[in-house]
């Protein structure tokens, strides 16, 4: 099958991809991902009226300006991890997305856990790079878990994360009344955020989930919580503290503290937890004390004279490490979503045999 | 604030119960009993918990052929460990009747979509699952049946505003829960659905053979694509 001069390599799949399907295809003997959407359909059907097409068809192209828009700014951060759409498209009543094919061995958590302490932090690194690009864009990826960091070892024997799957990312200049993603690596504000409340959004809570997804490459396991909570963001919004593991060498979990803070104004951005794991590798300037196990943001100077954008153009020499005031995000209320607790009906008799046979259709 | 993310799915089954469709109302009821926990275990493989659970059934046939039972429709069920009501329902449909091969699925398909889908949790799913071996009459075909509903959406307009239409156009669906899987032939009306409805994922089968070919695990699989 050929879509849009792309030859499909097999059939599409829905594994792991929600009402997406997937695929691999060729184009000039390269070969490429493909995404079908399925979110949005374009009508070609002569079945039904003029009025519905020309409704729908507008609905399409505020669709495809908005994710062209997205994926334009994306392709800024092209950088050989982050694996950008560089073709979408209509083909008859579907929108595809094309991207690199990343070639090579996924590993899977339980390898990743078994990686030397030098390796993992390199990998981290390599994650936080990707991300500070992506957030000096001021995007944000929203839907971080390990799927969606494909861990691929390089030839010099360490291993690199590559970042795809940006379809639930927003820029912040145009945040969504809902915000997708997995609430196992939920940030606190976004959990808020899905339940109605205000709540400051930005590029910090893709860090929140990092300083999970970091925890889980180090010992396997997410952090531990008080049993009654299944998600740390519902641990840290009721106040109550994520521990994390012991066997965790102490100078990484002091990073991960820091990415994990619960005020997103607070917690250390991409940029500034990969120069924490960069001060690893040499002496750490005296603008971050790590003074004990358990960090609190009150051990960091807080610069205020640090411009209110995240990274300053044109990139800047490390040399210092400081902990800048996160004012680039947004304090967002959702649209108007239902939050209401109505429990739909249900049949209250726990007998129930007859089938209702229905005379009219309200 | 509520500090417990939830994460409530709705499921409706639209399920074709003419003659033909004796293979896949066995699978059917041969793991309906047990619908529940496999669906919890193969979601929480993927990380996802579900906290609330419903089903419902709209079993269809053809409202000229097959009269007062073209169309059985029930309420939702809170599926649990316990879904020994889901179950006996699921185990009280039979293959029959028919008629000629379209069957009334559209009007079926309204009465999925208009259900009370739940409005609790964080994050919902509400789905619906189409099970036919055959074609769809168009809207309206069989209103000359005595027992075809007062007040059934009149052609496929209506039926493609309520699925997709804004509230304001008729509209019922919540635009980021609503996921539907059409398992069913290449045919009319199924493929203007799938050409034209938003979320919609369309599994051709085999016209007239009851979905014989699909397994079971390849029908939890697709459910659980749809929902993780």
């Amino acid at each position: 099958m050929e879509i849009n001069g792309y030859v499909m390599e097999g059939d599409f799949s829905s594994e792991n991809a929600g009402c997406s399907l997937w695929g691999f295809c060729r184009k000039y003997e390269h070969s490429f991902f493909i995404k079908r959407f399925t979110e949005v359909t374009y009508p070609i059907s002569d079945k039904i009226s003029a009025s519905i097409l020309e409704k729908k068809r507008a609905k399409c192209e505020k669709y495809y300006n908005r994710k062209k828009q997205f994926y334009n700014l994306l392709s800024q951060c092209r950088n050989g991890n982050i694996i950008v759409v560089h073709d979408f498209f209509r083909h008859g009543s579907y929108y595809y997305a094309v991207s690199d094919r990343v070639v090579g061995e996924n590993l899977p958590v339980k390898k990743i856990v078994t990686l030397s302490n030098e390796k993992k932090i390199l990998l981290f690194k390599s994650i936080l790079y990707s991300f500070a690009i992506i957030h000096s864009k001021k995007i944000i990826h929203s839907d971080i878990k390990p799927e969606n960091i494909l861990v691929v070892p390089t030839i010099d024997g360490y291993c690199t994360g590559k970042i795809i799957d940006f379809d639930l990312g927003f820029s912040m200049d145009c945040i969504p009344k809902e915000i997708g993603g997995d609430f196992l690596y939920y940030s606190p504000e976004i959990m808020s955020y899905s339940k109605g409340n205000s709540a400051f959004i930005s590029t910090a809570s893709d860090v929140f989930s990092l300083g999970l997804l970091f925890h889980l490459y180090c010992c396997g396991e997410l952090p531990r919580m008080p049993p009654e909570y299944k998600y740390a963001c519902e641990c840290i919004n009721d106040g109550k503290k994520l521990t994390l593991d012991s066997s965790i060498p102490k100078n990484i979990q002091n990073i991960l503290k820091n990415m994990l803070i619960k005020d997103p104004k607070k917690r250390l951005s991409a940029l500034d937890a990969l120069l924490a794991f960069k001060g690893m590798d040499s002496d750490v300037t005296d603008t971050i004390k790590f003074t004990s196990s358990s960090i609190s943001c009150d051990d960091f100077s807080i610069d205020d004279s640090v411009p209110s954008s995240e990274h300053e153009e044109g990139g800047r020499t490390p040399s210092k490490l400081k902990i800048r005031m996160k004012s680039s995000g947004k304090r967002v209320t959702p649209g108007s979503a239902d939050r209401s607790a109505d429990k739909g009906k249900t049949n209250k008799s726990s007998t129930y045999r007859d089938f209702h046979r229905p005379t009219d259709f309200d | 604030m509520n500090n417990h993310l939830e994460y409530c799915v709705d499921i409706v089954f639209c399920i074709d119960t003419t003659g033909s469709m004796g293979p896949l109302l066995d699978k059917v009821k041969k793991h309906a009993l047990n619908f529940y926990h496999d669906l919890k275990n193969e979601m929480m493989q993927k990380g996802k918990n579900i906290n609330c659970l419903r089903a419902k059934i709209v079993a269809f046939k053809d409202y000229l052929a097959d009269k007062e039972d073209a169309m059985l429709v029930t309420d939702f069920y809170e599926l649990s460990e316990n879904s020994s009501d889901f179950d006996s329902v699921i185990n009280g449909l039979y293959p029959s009747g028919g008629g000629d091969e379209p069957e009334d699925a559209l009007e079926a398909l309204a009465y999925a979509i208009k259900s009370k889908w739940t409005k609790a949790g964080d994050k919902r799913r509400h789905l619906i699952v189409v099970w036919s071996d055959a074609s769809t009459h168009p809207l309206g075909f069989s209103s000359s049946s005595a027992f075809y509903p007062r007040n059934m959406v009149k052609d496929f307009d209506e039926l493609t505003n309520l699925w997709d239409g804004d509230p304001e156009d008729g509209g019922c669906m919540d635009e980021n829960a609503k996921r539907l899987l059409i398992f069913a032939p290449e045919a009319e009306y199924w493929t203007t659905i799938a050409d034209t409805w938003d979320n919609v994922i369309h599994f051709p089968s085999s016209a007239g053979d009851g979905l014989d070919r699909l397994s079971y695990a390849e029908i939890m699989s697709q459910i659980v694509n749809s929902l993780a």
